[in-house]
């Protein structure tokens, strides 16, 4: 019989502890059970006869940890699983057989050196390895990105079942900090059923359950631990009390049951007789519109204010950032809107000069790393649309969909995958109509072909347009009655980009917190808009407490109660008030910086307006950070005091910046890397701002960076000196790796290297030109490189 | 767990340099938030020594440094602690926030979680009622970094408490501590901290904490 069907019909009974029987059955600690399926198969084969006896419906093959990195290598990897599923097919005599898939035991990127990629291979590995089997178990996960991965690869690389599951913790999030309720809408869209197993017993695991049941319509599935182990890991729930608990667990409508760590046939035996005498009950739940990312849950109930600044159109900054590849600066508004008050973040790479796919790809990630609110994927190409959803952890929004039937068949099955909302624009091949009434229409047939894909109305997300009202003046009320019309017809939610309402207009902030407090009366959801801007989140904040949404103002009187608020131009870019009172503007400044004091902007700006910029530069700013140096290498200063130093000399630089032509500042270009399978980046970030703050432009890779990837950045940029990092001796021969590579293809390309294990001996032998014993001295390096500054001997 | 403010400044190179009342501020707002955020979660295992070899598994403990380290012990800790993942993306956060923040929020941390250790050894030693030898890591001297991985399979780190190790050998989260713990047959003793600053008895003259 088809799993699929028996899953339907039945409470399925799985069997238990696999871990905990081999050690009953004297096999010693720490070695790896999958190889045993190779060396020892009847031990394997007695254990799943045992569940098979206690009456277990499937049988899991010996499979959890057979992957190539735990194995060493794919072909034992394979040898393994086949082996394993072969030994559970046969012992479990015709009962199903999973394939067992658990966690590759290392950590994704960004806190990890793993890609989403090179997960997904290692698990479609074993995913074909074990094609023999009836369906695919894939649990004890602990981080999205990886169930993600893991999901992934056994759809598209079977047909077979596939039940996922994740392991929480009484807070209900896992070890990487994912809720169940994320959990629950990013895997849903991807797996026949889902739950959780291991770290908890039945009672503990109940309220998580429960959570994650309200956040999905598939079958749900429980294999609890026998409790929570002693330091001698005996377990503390007996196999009575455990059958007792998953009473509740059958009541709410789980459909698969089973044991994990700790449990034994006992246990099963006890599962099979409730699962017998119960029948099962249904599940029904109220549907809820909401998107996540892996830690943060945004339910739809009230407005949510997407930030719209990762998007380069009509943005120069962003524009040259991605052109630049400098993703910091992507980072940075990430933070800054996430600070201001967004809810979920807009992600754009639409640059005619660049592959919108890969950059897309890249936004995601970069942005996932510093950032945990949800993702609105701002492309109209399928390809990059998926490419963009594979790779985010959690439910994002596709922007967007519009009523042409190329389109809607082009991308709707591709949200549908994925479980993402969508958003629909009210246009399609005639163009944005003129009235509410064709809008609407248009919304209806969007709506409809969302539904034919599974999207659910929740997941569908109405853009009524927005018009410029200088050129089109009666557009205005057209959308906002086209919102008003939207809203009474579906349970839709609304979105809409609201700053093009001025275009053509002075002082386009007035018209804009006008339309946008219009628009939410009317029933808008989603803004899209600068948060950063604060008339916006204002008139966010006020609509939120004159609807009620904001009970008892209590948000309101918390952000605005103890701030005075005043006219917009004096909002965001407001110099810094104080200023140092006494002595010349050199003196302060130098005193500023020194100091580590951001007042020394404001003094700079003063000198600005008396001194070329470059000027600026040399005679103060450059000495200034000489002499923060000297001190440091003195040791009347210490490392934060450094680094302080620094990060007010870059607000310096950053005002002398905006008063050059692009470019007209920078005094060479440095590449800086920590060195592939090293995650340890905090000196190099620490040498970034260094660099940085005596005015070098620097290509930061980042961490666990292959050497092709720096040997290239330094080939393209013609780049004349380039700095790594390692931490461990086990890192460093991938920085000689570098090394080879860099002399190879970028013969002119000097290499100054630091981290902990390194000396000048070491850093010799591997080739590098300089030893850097700290941030101080790359500086050095770098003025001798560039700018005839004092030499530094280069090593051998 | 704890972050002691001398531990602190000596964890950033502190040799008496002046500071002032608002660095000692950010220092002290860096550990409150560490602390805040930090998730802590260890796993132990007691283990009897065969020779070098951890009874019972096919674990030998190697290198000169770690025999001498365990003389006279008969049975070891074997510990694996972690502050969690939350802090290592409060650190990637701050990195692009400023180089300064980030800088001290990631001492902060390292702070954290030695303190942390020195908690749960603390609570080992009051436990089985006899003194421990000081906390000897994969690295140090002789001792492989290699060994980290058997380390955490025989504890189960990653289904545990969530800490892996990754190819070089090196922990995820970062702020993360492996160990090996000697029982001696001394009664317990007050607890002390990390390598125990005997400076003039150690060969590694090149540590930054060498007194």
């Amino acid at each position: 019989m088809d799993f699929r069907k028996f899953m339907q019909e039945h409470t399925v009974v799985f069997d238990g502890a696999f871990g905990t029987m081999l050690q009953k059955d004297g096999q010693p600690t720490g070695t790896v059970p999958e190889r045993l399926n190779l060396t020892d198969p009847e031990r394997i084969a007695r254990i799943h006869r045992a569940y098979a006896q206690a009456g277990a419906d499937v049988i899991t093959a010996n499979t959890f940890g057979a992957n190539e990195k735990k194995l060493g290598s794919r072909e034992e990897c394979g040898r393994a699983v086949r082996a394993a599923v072969a030994i559970a097919r046969e012992a479990a005599e015709g009962r199903f057989v999973a394939l067992d898939i658990g966690p590759i035991g290392q950590l994704l990127e960004p806190m990890g050196t793993l890609t989403f990629d090179e997960a997904y291979d290692i698990f479609a590995h074993v995913v074909e390895a074990g094609k023999d089997a009836d369906l695919i178990l894939i649990e004890t996960m602990a981080d999205l990105a990886e169930l993600k991965a893991a999901l992934l690869a056994a759809r598209e690389h079977s047909d077979l079942p596939v039940l996922c599951s994740m392991t929480f913790e009484q807070s209900g999030r896992t070890f990487t900090g994912c809720a169940a309720a994320c959990f629950a809408l990013t895997a849903s869209p991807l797996a026949d059923a889902i739950g959780v197993n291991c770290s908890l017993g039945p009672a503990q695991l109940l309220p998580v359950v429960e959570e994650i049941a309200r956040w999905t319509d598939k079958p749900l599935l429980v294999q609890a631990n026998a409790g929570l182990p002693d330091a001698d890991m005996h377990y503390d729930v007996t196999a009575e009390e455990f059958t007792k608990a998953y009473r509740a667990f059958l009541k709410r409508g789980v459909r698969i049951v089973g044991g994990c760590c700790g449990t034994t046939p006992d246990y099963i035996r006890g599962l099979r007789a409730l699962a017998d005498k119960t029948k099962p009950v249904s599940r029904s739940r109220r549907r809820r519109a909401a998107v996540c990312s892996a830690t943060r849950l945004v339910p739809l109930d009230g407005v949510r204010v997407i930030g719209e600044r990762i998007n380069p159109t009509g943005k120069k900054a962003m524009k040259q950032a991605l052109l630049e590849e400098n993703y910091e600066y992507v980072q940075r508004q990430a933070i800054e809107q996430a600070e201001a008050g967004a809810d979920i973040l807009d992600v754009n790479a639409g640059l005619p000069e660049i592959d919108e796919r890969a950059v897309l790809v890249r936004l995601v990630r970069e942005v996932q790393a510093v950032c945990d609110l949800p993702l609105q994927i701002d492309c109209g190409k399928a390809d990059a649309i998926e490419a963009a959803l594979r790779r985010t952890a959690g439910k994002a929004i596709v922007n967007s969909v519009n009523g042409e039937d190329r389109v809607l068949d082009a991308v709707l099955p591709v949200a549908a995958k994925y479980g993402a909302a969508v958003v629909g624009l009210t246009m399609d091949e005639r163009g944005i109509p003129k009235t509410a009434k064709e809008r609407v229409a248009i919304a209806d047939k969007i709506v409809a072909r969302a539904r034919t894909y599974g999207i659910p109305a929740e997941d569908v997300y109405i853009d009524c347009l927005t018009l410029t009202v200088s050129a089109e003046q009666a557009q205005a009320r057209e959308t906002l009655e086209a919102i008003r019309a939207v809203k009474k017809r579906y349970p839709v939610k609304t979105v809409l980009g609201v700053s093009n309402i001025s275009f053509g207009l002075p002082n386009r902030q007035i018209v804009n917190t006008a339309f946008l407090t219009a628009a939410l009366f009317a029933g808008l959801d989603l803004p899209i808009l600068n948060p950063n801007v604060p008339e916006n989140m204002q008139a966010v904040a006020a609509f939120r407490a004159l609807s009620g949404q904001d009970k008892n103002c209590a948000a309101y009187t918390e952000t605005y109660g103890n701030v005075q608020v005043t006219s917009s131009v004096l909002s965001k870019n407001a110099a810094p008030a104080a200023t140092p009172a006494d002595g010349s503007d050199g003196e302060q400044i130098f005193r500023c910086i020194r100091k580590g004091m951001p007042e020394a902007a404001a003094v700079c700006e003063k000198l600005l307006d008396s001194l070329p910029p470059l000027q600026v530069i040399d005679e103060y700013l450059i000495p200034a950070l000489n002499a923060v140096g000297d001190a440091y290498e003195k040791g009347t200063l210490f490392l934060p005091q450094l680094i302080a130093a620094a990060d007010s000399a870059k607000l310096c630089f950053d005002a002398v910046k905006k008063r050059l032509p692009a470019g007209g500042a920078e005094r060479g270009t440095i590449v800086l890397a920590t060195v592939k399978g090293d995650i340890h980046d905090i000196g190099k970030n620490i040498v970034r701002t260094v660099l940085e703050n005596y005015g070098y432009k620097v290509i930061d890779l980042g961490k666990n960076v292959p050497p092709e990837t720096v040997a290239e950045a330094c080939e393209r940029g013609g780049v004349r000196l380039c700095g790594l990092s390692a931490l461990m001796t086990t890192t460093v021969p991938a920085m000689e790796e570098t090394i080879r590579l860099l002399r190879e293809r970028c013969p002119a390309c000097r290499v100054m290297v630091g981290g902990a294990v390194l000396n000048e001996d070491y850093a010799r032998k591997i080739g590098a030109d300089w030893y850097c014993k700290d941030a101080n001295v790359s500086a050095k390096v770098a003025q001798f490189v560039f700018e005839n500054g004092a030499p530094v001997p280069a090593l051998r | 767990m704890d972050i002691d403010r001398n531990e602190f400044l000596r964890y950033l190179g502190w040799k008496g340099q002046d500071t002032d009342e608002a660095f000692l501020r950010k220092l002290d707002e860096a550990a409150k938030r560490c602390l805040q955020l930090a998730e802590p979660r260890s796993a132990v295992r007691r283990f009897d020594l065969d020779g070098m070899t951890l009874a019972g598994t096919d674990f030998t403990l190697e290198g000169e440094d770690i025999r001498r380290h365990l003389q006279g012990c008969r049975a070891v800790y074997l510990f694996a602690a972690t502050i969690g993942i939350r802090v290592e993306r409060e650190t990637a956060r701050l990195t692009r926030r400023s180089a300064h923040e980030a800088l001290l929020f990631d001492t902060a941390a390292s702070c954290a979680v030695e303190s942390y250790c020195d908690d749960i050894c603390a609570a080992l030693s009051a436990d089985c009622g006899k003194r421990l030898t000081e906390r000897f890591s994969c690295g140090y001297g002789d001792f492989p970094l290699q060994a980290q991985r058997d380390i955490c399979n025989l504890l189960r780190t990653d289904a545990r408490i969530g800490l892996c190790c990754d190819e070089s050998f090196l922990l995820t989260p970062r702020k993360s501590v492996t160990a090996v713990v000697g029982i001696t047959d001394g009664p317990a003793a007050p607890a002390q901290s990390g390598c125990g600053h005997r400076c003039a008895a150690c060969t590694k003259t090149d540590c930054a904490y060498r007194r």
